[in-house]
């Protein structure tokens, strides 16, 4: 009983840790798409010399806004997984302390309070189902923003190639694809530490 | 936890405490029941920690359908942070506590029970052939707070007034009042805050006829040790933190 107790408390603090860490990836996110923006910029006064890499920056700008929205869903998921998470705990805390108030009474007195139990160990069940469908999409969205930082790297490896044709406007470019490669990594940083999170729901 | 019954006729009244299964850093609380025919009324139903226990004992002594009211004499932890369970067991129950702390006290866990919140002036709870007074006892200590006194059992439940730091397994009744007076003074003069409102109770209870007086903490007082209790407490100083 102490067992399960302890199993869903350290699942509320790892959702809690979740939507900290999906918190902090939408503000590098954010600082991103601002990178990105730049990049456009930049790109624009380069001109014909870098006509190759607006594909880029525009799919840059793109590939940031949609980091920031799904890292504020997954960021909401986790706070609904949480507070999931904390019904059940507390659930589940009654039905342990109604187990040892059972212990203690006769057979007769005891059963007064099997409908309270049932009531409650039905409602627990649905928690957990619900719970069971919340991890579920909170798997799939993380699986999406880690892939599209995958892709955000290799597209800032793309960029860096394609800024050696851009002359003066070069080290900048450069640094910009750099920046955006660094941001993609600190977020997938962020992604990956979630993911291994999720191991304290397996049940 | 050790049953006291303190009153049996017509209606009676139970105390619980001295729980040896309690953990040990938790101060020993008095909870007390009353069941009058299919209703009764848990009076300061206590903390999360003895939750277990008092409700293996209560329902030794009543069905549990016949629980039907529950009171707080103030929002502390130990008078009802065990709210939140007693919500599940007995969901169609009604909680009467002071009505400032209800958005305080729904901290605990309050999805089924009904809050029937007491007007600053008091109140009146009507069980089955009884009824039962909700006596001011504002600031005594807390800002918003009850104490309950039964007229035909001439029993007055007074929260935290009249409490006694002891060490576990103490008796029930106080023996010698002399000897008791150490256990009580500090607590008096550090949780009760003000002069004033003591005085103001006192006046109020000196006019009721009380046979025992039952707090929440420590020994209970009956006969003669009850005028004796109030004579010491209307002489002693309090609100000592700010002195
Ligand atoms: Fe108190
Ligand atoms: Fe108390």
């Amino acid at each position: 009983m102490q067992h399960v107790s302890s199993q869903i408390a350290s699942q509320t603090a790892a959702s809690a840790t979740i939507s900290g860490h999906l918190f902090r990836a939408s503000l590098i996110a954010k600082r991103m798409a601002l990178a990105a923006k730049n990049s456009r910029a930049m790109v624009l006064r380069a001109g014909a010399k870098a006509a190759g890499l607006k594909v880029i920056s525009d799919y840059f700008d793109e590939l940031a806004g949609k980091t920031i929205r799904l890292s504020r869903l997954i960021n909401q998921s986790a706070i609904t997984i949480s507070r999931t998470s904390v019904r059940q705990w507390r659930t589940q805390t009654f039905l342990d302390r109604l187990a040892k108030s059972q212990a203690r009474l006769e057979p007769s007195q005891s059963q007064q309070l099997n409908v309270a139990a049932a009531n409650r160990q039905l409602f627990l069940s649905h928690q957990m189902h619900s719970l069971q469908r919340q991890l579920i999409e909170l798997k799939d969205q993380l699986a999406d923003i880690h892939q599209y930082m995958q892709s955000s790297n290799v597209v800032a490896v793309t960029f860096r190639l394609e800024a050696t044709q851009t002359g003066e406007f070069r080290p900048m470019l450069e640094n910009m694809a750099e920046t955006i490669s660094q941001q993609s990594n600190d977020i997938k940083a962020h992604i990956t530490t979630s993911q291994n999170k999720l191991s304290y729901f397996q049940a | 936890m050790d049953a006291h019954k303190l009153f049996d006729d017509g209606h009676q009244w139970y105390v619980f405490g001295r729980d040896p299964e309690k953990p040990e850093k938790i101060l020993d609380t008095n909870q007390y029941m009353i069941v009058d025919g299919q209703r009764s009324i848990l009076l300061d139903p206590g903390g999360i920690e003895v939750f277990s226990t008092m409700l293996a004992s209560v329902l030794k002594y009543v069905n549990i359908e016949h629980l039907t009211d529950l009171f707080a004499s103030h929002q502390d932890p130990d008078i009802i942070s065990s709210l939140g369970m007693w919500d599940q067991v007995l969901p169609d129950s009604s909680l009467h506590c002071s009505g400032i702390w209800e958005g305080f006290i729904r901290h605990f866990g309050m999805d089924n029970i009904q809050y029937k919140p007491i007007a600053d002036t008091g109140g009146h709870l009507r069980l089955e052939s009884i009824g039962l007074d909700f006596i001011p006892a504002h600031y005594m200590h807390s800002s918003g707070n009850f104490n309950v006194y039964d007229p035909k059992a001439k029993i007055l439940f007074s929260g935290d007034v009249g409490a006694a730091l002891e060490p576990p397994g103490t008796p029930m009744f106080v023996e010698n009042f002399e000897r008791h007076i150490e256990s009580m003074r500090f607590f008096h003069q550090r949780w009760m805050p003000s002069n004033e409102a003591k005085a103001h109770w006192i006046k109020r209870i000196r006019k009721l006829d009380i046979d025992i007086l039952a707090p929440q903490h420590g020994r209970l007082f009956k006969g003669k040790d009850v005028q004796r209790f109030l004579d010491w407490f209307e002489q002693l100083d309090v609100g000592s933190a700010i002195k």
